[in-house]
């Protein structure tokens, strides 16, 4: 199975749709793949628009990103997540999920911070990360697990 | 096809409207946050909170709606 991804400036990223039935949240967010990233999260200008009540979040980590620092919260409620794969959709709970605070700043500029699908994400769910520059290409991969029969007795 | 993947097709149009249309859109609105649908920008401003009030008020959900920031030139995303 394939979730097929963009690329855009050298960055990949994928669009999904974030639901979380006991927020009464669900919308649209395009995450960019970053394996540098231990942590699943989204953005706080995403998490705005989908309209969810970040006074609820505990924000309690803090993490390195892009040259500044930002805080995390984890929503402790039942994130599903939905992609496009190459046969139709597929729906992923991640484990833990993130909501990030504040604004990503390099060199004076001041830009959103991003929603990022990170490297938890991707061995939580068995996926590999294929990525070819040259050729503009990226996909994750799950392969697909054998079913196994179970041996009868005659 | 179901409803999640009906929207994530209408986002990656959309998405893909504004790539094929991004060098102009940068130097329209630098540094906004631009709302699209249907291949239109059709609220910007340099708020989230702006321009998902300004979707909503045009009968939109803002959590459907691809809103996205816009860097001013040379503003490059180092993950």
């Amino acid at each position: 199975m394939i979730i097929p991804l963009n690329i855009s400036q050298g960055l990949i990223y994928v669009l999904a749709t974030v639901r979380i039935p006991n927020w009464r949240v669900y919308g649209i967010v395009k995450f960019f793949v970053d394996t540098g990233s231990p942590k699943t999260f989204i953005g706080e200008q995403d998490a705005i628009r989908l309209q969810m009540r970040l006074s609820r979040i505990d924000y309690t980590e803090r993490a390195r990103m892009g040259g500044t620092s930002i805080s995390i919260g984890e929503i402790k409620d039942d994130v599903q997540l939905y992609f496009k794969t190459d046969k139709e959709s597929i729906h992923v709970k991640p484990e833990r999920f993130f909501v990030s605070k504040g604004m990503w700043v390099k060199d004076g500029m001041v830009s959103p911070n991003p929603s990022i699908l990170g490297y938890d994400f991707l061995f939580e769910n068995k996926f590999a990360l294929h990525y070819n520059p040259s050729e503009n290409t990226a996909y994750l991969e799950r392969k697909e697990q054998a079913t196994v029969q179970p041996i009868t007795q005659p | 096809m179901n409803q999640e993947l009906q929207f994530i097709i209408e986002a990656q149009n959309d998405n893909q409207w504004l790539q094929s249309h991004y060098e102009e859109i940068q130097r329209q609105y630098p540094n906004k946050f631009i709302a699209i649908a249907n291949k239109k920008i059709i609220a910007f401003g340099e708020k989230m909170e702006f321009v998902a009030k300004s979707v909503k008020e045009m009968g939109k959900d803002p959590a459907m709606i691809l809103i996205e920031f816009i860097p001013e030139k040379g503003l490059i995303l180092i993950l």
